[in-house]
């Protein structure tokens, strides 16, 4: 289990957890990235913030968000 | 008021889904723009006629769901839940049907009268998406009409059907949160069922709400006599279901969501594997790049300043002319009156000369904001949020927060206003500290009269300095602020990028209007009470010459004096244009004139002669950082308080700017001195 952000452009991850508060949890959840979604790094540059694609949407998440979602590479 | 409608129509949907768009095209010119009773959210109502019915339509806030989040979303899940609108439209963007459905099946859950508007289809089936919405339709349980916005059909159907009353309240197709999850909303439901408050659609929502620890429905409860009751059931149901679930009950609950738009999206679309990049894609590979994204977004906010100031000059020229020609005819007329000059010099130089001043700006500002409308529109506006993120964060706050220091370089007005976008108070509090550092288009005429006067060969580059000055300080100031006020951390940075797509030009010709006049309502009241009080000032005592030594502005200009000699600046005349500068920074502009006996005489050649006896390029330099530093005016000041909702904060930054400007300036002119200039 790695935090998203060490993830590359292109990889598709499965979301193991999020170690966020509960507000921040849920506004995760209805963007569609909760425990068990699939979503795919459509950038990371390896400083400032991540793309992430998620069903048809494009998500920015920053750094510091972006480090508390953990998954795995599929 | 509500009464002389038939009915009351709540349009809701995620941000970018084409939602203002069908509201523009709906209501025309027939909106009005306020406030939520008690919220800093906007709230925007029109009204139109539809087969003889007179419908209000409610644009409610772009949210992604009806949870208690951001202000947005309390106050969009309020007015289904409490105003009760006869319909509620939801508009989803066909491109992005899985994560649009969530919103779909809270609504459904909320048992609101709902309609579903499917937009964009166009763009979805090119990019190989095929959606069966008669299928949809009868899965939902709610009616579903394929509208395009953009070329305006389906527009009459989605009404006919709005206005269809036995459609609406159709069968609705549930999620089945599964049996345990239904067993322990089961035992809530029976507790609240006895409340004749609480319509019978409405129990099951309000209890997947308190569930899920929503705080609107914790607060709808917090004065029911059953309160301790249903608070000691959940507390026993939310430990069952995370051993259940496995995991909290919020992520349980949107994957369950999820689940069943999931099994939705199977019956009813057909995917084509796309393999070609789509064209937001290719522009993304520039627009977001590493190493093109800033230089580019500098390329383009600098061409929008360039074209704004260019066009806008002579529309300003035009105001000033008209201004100008106002004053010499109301002037004779209340001489031919027969009324005392003091009476002609109150009405022209102050009211008609004070509210000309700054509608002068009127047409600047109005092409920054319809600028800024098409870059919001055009999907921009949201990568220049990704690509200065990084910079953002040196100042404690993220991307999100860049838009409304950019707004602030037309006027810090709409950039404090621009704020509300932010998620926590700390992040606006912050953001609205910093705001009044960007150099706004009404400091700019001082800089051209002063860097025109003593920098002629480097105009340019003089005012260049004096924006680039305005963002360190931004810089250093939210740095500060960030280490010994704000120290928690900022609210978490998440943005959704749009697909790019070309601006509706009636919906960008609405949005820059509003904002006008938003600035020209301002004008009329505030800068205008303002400039007749700076008119008392430098018209009193009675006999003197309009803003001489003598008058109230002149004693008091003396008075202040010695505080900027030091900055180089110790003439009267500076410190009383400082003061006049209160009402709006261009003001100070006008003043030079009239301090200097040369109001009227429009050759800037003698103002320019007298500016030069009191000021050297260097201290010329230190008043133009003064100027871009200390108080700012009247209207962001009012902003501020709006915004902040605190006396506090307003004269806080009041205070604080002017020590800062001191500081800066009074560094500036004397190591300036020390190097020789």
């Amino acid at each position: 289990m790695t935090s998203i952000t060490k993830f590359h452009e292109g990889d598709v991850v499965r979301i193991r957890s999020l170690e966020c508060g509960m507000g921040f949890q849920r506004r995760m959840a209805e963007l569609g990235i909760f425990e068990g979604a699939e979503i795919e790094i459509a950038k990371n540059d390896g400083r400032g913030p991540l793309l992430v694609k998620v069903f048809d949407s494009k998500i920015v998440l920053g750094q510091s968000g972006a480090q508390k979602i953990y998954g795995d590479k599929i | 008021m509500e009464t002389k409608y038939d009915l009351t129509v709540g349009l809701i949907g995620n941000p970018n889904v084409g939602k203002t768009s069908l509201f523009n095209l709906l209501t025309g010119a027939h909106q009005h723009v306020g406030n939520w009773p008690g919220k800093t959210v906007e709230k925007k109502e029109g009204e139109f006629s539809f087969e003889g019915k007179r419908i209000n339509l409610v644009d409610l806030p772009g949210a992604y769901s009806l949870s208690a989040y951001t202000e947005e979303e309390t106050v969009t899940s309020d007015f289904i839940f409490k105003e009760k609108p006869e319909a509620v439209v939801h508009v989803i963007d066909a491109q992005n049907l899985e994560r649009n459905l969530l919103m779909t099946v809270h609504l459904i859950e909320m048992g609101s009268p709902l309609v579903v508007a499917l937009n964009m289809v166009d763009r979805a089936k090119a990019k190989g998406i095929r959606i069966d919405t008669v299928k949809l339709e009868e899965l939902l349980g709610v009616p579903v009409v394929v509208i395009n916005v953009r070329e305006n059909r389906g527009i009459d159907e989605l009404l006919r059907v709005v206005l269809e009353k036995k459609k609406r309240v159709a069968f609705r197709n549930k999620i089945n949160y599964g049996l345990e999850v239904e067993e322990e909303l089961e035992k809530l439901i029976q507790i609240i069922s006895s409340d004749k408050d609480i319509e019978k659609v409405q129990r099951k929502w309000l209890c997947l709400g308190f569930l899920e620890g929503d705080k609107n429905v914790a607060a709808f409860f917090a004065d029911k006599p059953y309160l301790t009751e249903l608070t000691a059931v959940k507390e026993e149901s939310v430990r069952h279901l995370q051993t259940v679930l496995d995991k909290d009950i919020g992520s349980g609950f949107a994957r369950l969501r999820y689940g069943f738009i999931g099994g939705l999206m199977k019956e009813v679309v057909i995917r084509r594997i796309n393999k070609g990049r789509t064209i937001t894609e290719k522009l993304d590979d520039y627009a977001l790049s590493r190493f093109w994204g800033i230089p580019l977004f500098l390329l383009i906010i600098f061409l929008v300043f360039q074209i704004s100031f260019k066009l806008s000059g002579p529309a300003s020229g035009l105001i000033e002319g008209g201004f100008d020609i106002l004053a010499a005819g109301v002037s004779l007329l209340l001489g031919a009156w027969g009324m005392s000059d003091w009476t002609i010099s109150l009405v022209v130089d102050g009211i008609i000369g004070g509210v000309g001043n700054v509608l002068i700006f009127v047409p600047i500002l109005g092409m920054l904001f319809l600028f800024i409308a098409i870059l919001e529109d055009s999907g921009y506006m949201a990568r220049i949020a990704f690509v200065m993120d990084h910079f953002m964060h040196k100042l404690g706050l993220h991307g999100k927060a860049f838009i409304p220091m950019i707004l602030g370089f037309g006027c810090n007005v709409p950039g404090i206003m621009a704020t509300r976008t932010l998620e926590t108070r700390r992040d606006r509090l912050l953001a609205i500290l910093i705001n009044p550092f960007m150099s706004c288009g009404a400091r700019l005429p001082v800089y051209i009269l002063f860097a025109g006067i003593f920098f002629p060969e480097h105009q340019g580059v003089v005012i260049f300095s004096l924006y680039v000055l305005g963002i360190l300080m931004a810089i250093i100031v939210g740095f500060i602020f960030r280490k010994f006020v704000f120290k928690e951390l900022s609210s978490p940075f998440v943005i959704e990028l749009p697909s790019y797509h070309i601006p509706s030009f009636k919906g960008v010709l609405i949005h820059a209007w509003e904002r006008t006049w938003l600035f020209i309502k301002k004008a009329g009241t505030l800068i205008l009470a303002f400039s007749v009080l700076i008119w008392f000032l430098a018209s009193l005592p009675v006999g003197v010459p309009y803003g001489s030594e003598n008058s109230l502005a002149g004693s008091f200009g003396r008075m202040l004096s010695p505080l900027f000699a030091p900055l180089g600046f110790g003439n009267w005349q500076s410190a009383v244009a400082l003061i006049f500068g209160l009402a709006g920074k261009e003001i100070i502009v006008g003043s030079f004139g009239t301090l200097y006996g040369v109001a009227g005489d429009s050759s800037t050649l003698s103002l320019a002669s007298a500016l030069r006896q009191d000021f050297t390029p260097l201290s010329s330099y230190a008043f133009m950082v003064f100027v871009l530093l200390y108080t700012p005016c009247i209207a962001t000041l009012a902003a501020i308080k709006k915004e902040t909702a605190s006396w506090k904060w307003t004269i806080f930054v009041a205070t604080y700017s002017v020590v800062i400007a001191w500081l800066v300036a009074f560094m500036i002119y004397n190591l300036g001195r020390l190097i020789g200039f």
